[in-house]
């Protein structure tokens, strides 16, 4: 007699359903995520049990190197209305290709008297000068010239949801970072948030 | 559909070109798919840096301050003098008392300040009312600062408070250091 075999079936699955999916996942994945933009100047971040993260929107960031040079990185959207604030200020005119030159620099510094020529770099120059010892936004007490508290403010001003953030480099000193803070707080700027990496 | 049975009955004789699957292994896209997936996510999530709120308080006049400065038990207030080289002190005391052989050597270790910390705050009079102050000097660096505020963070001191080392503190501690 016959028996009835139970049919078999093919250990072959049809995976194009799955792959379809996951390209898809992919897809949307490599769309949302904003890349980090590159660093000029190498920052290392002292270590910290703090699990905060940064906010992706409305973040500004002052970055003091291990030379104690300030840099400032604005948020993409404000960058041109905060130059154009801060060169009326310092009656400075930006001609329309250095505006397009400073919203596509991540992170500058540059005095406001060097900035100009320094839009006008190639973005290689402008890589070189950052590294170099000129670099940096000035911010002295005994000849006052607080250009970076006058950044802050302008892009306060320009968005005044933004917050401040200080990367500071571990090597940095405690005046450089006391200067900052105390010019800062005596315009009654009171909250920041320091950026650290995890331990 | 990329699978297509083959029926394969070759009766008739005739000489017939193998036909070949149309089945193609979809499992090494499938893999290397949620592979790059795992790695955008990731990717994604971990390139955010890692932030630490600092508050400091509103600049007042010095009027409001001496009007309304509170007064505080020495056992409810530890100061911590960060100084350069990687050295930390402390002290408990008045601050018109402090000298030398007050000041305390401790490390940024976890049974130096972190115990240092804990063991102030266990012993302080009121401990709501405990208070920790933190006092760079100028020798100290970054570094320094942000790892004694994350040891306010371990110890979970609420009330600690940041400010420049007094004149007097600094000399004793250059005394202490030996400069």
């Amino acid at each position: 007699m016959a028996r009835v075999k139970p049919k078999r079936h093919s250990p072959n699955m049809d995976l194009t359903a799955m792959s379809d999916m996951a390209w898809l996942l992919l897809t949307f994945f490599i769309l949302t995520s904003n890349f980090r933009e590159p660093e000029v100047v190498e920052v290392l971040t002292p270590a910290s049990v703090s699990t905060q993260k940064m906010a992706d929107d409305d973040m500004m960031k002052v970055s003091i190197t291990k030379d104690g040079k300030y840099m400032v990185s604005l948020e993409e959207k404000d960058r041109v209305p905060t130059l154009e604030l801060m060169g009326e200020k310092y009656g400075v005119r930006f001609s329309d290709s250095e505006k397009k030159a400073f919203k596509e620099t991540a992170e500058f510094g540059a005095p406001m008297q060097g900035l100009r020529q320094f839009l006008n770099l190639t973005s290689s120059d402008r890589e070189k000068y950052l590294k170099s010892t000129q670099a940096g936004i000035p911010l002295d007490t005994i000849n006052p010239n607080k250009e970076v508290v006058d950044w802050v403010f302008a892009a306060k001003e320009v968005n005044e949801n933004v917050n401040l953030a200080i990367k500071g480099d571990q090597k940095a000193t405690y005046p450089q970072f006391k200067l900052l803070l105390s010019e800062l707080q005596s315009k009654n700027m009171n909250k920041f948030q320091l950026i650290t990496t995890a331990e | 559909m990329a699978q297509i049975q083959e029926t394969s009955s070759n009766d008739g004789g005739k000489v017939r070109s193998k036909k070949q699957s149309t089945k193609v292994d979809m499992a090494p896209l499938v893999d290397l798919g949620f592979l790059l997936i795992t790695f955008f996510m990731f990717a994604t999530t971990f390139s955010k840096p890692n932030v630490m709120n600092l508050n400091m308080p509103p600049k007042l006049d010095d009027k409001i301050i001496d009007q309304n400065t509170p007064e505080v038990k020495i056992s409810n207030l530890l100061n911590i003098i960060i100084g350069g080289d990687d050295k930390l002190y402390w002290y408990q005391a008045e601050l018109k008392d402090v000298a030398p052989e007050l000041l305390q050597e401790t490390d940024y270790s976890a049974e130096g300040i972190r115990k240092i910390i804990q063991t102030a705050a266990a012993r302080a009079e009121d401990k709501d009312k405990f208070t920790v102050v933190i006092k760079p000097t100028d020798d100290a660096s970054y570094k320094n600062v942000v790892d004694v505020l994350d040891e306010m963070e371990i110890t979970k001191s609420t009330k600690y408070g940041m400010k420049d080392a007094d004149a007097k503190e600094v000399e004793v501690y250059k005394q202490k250091a030996g400069k």
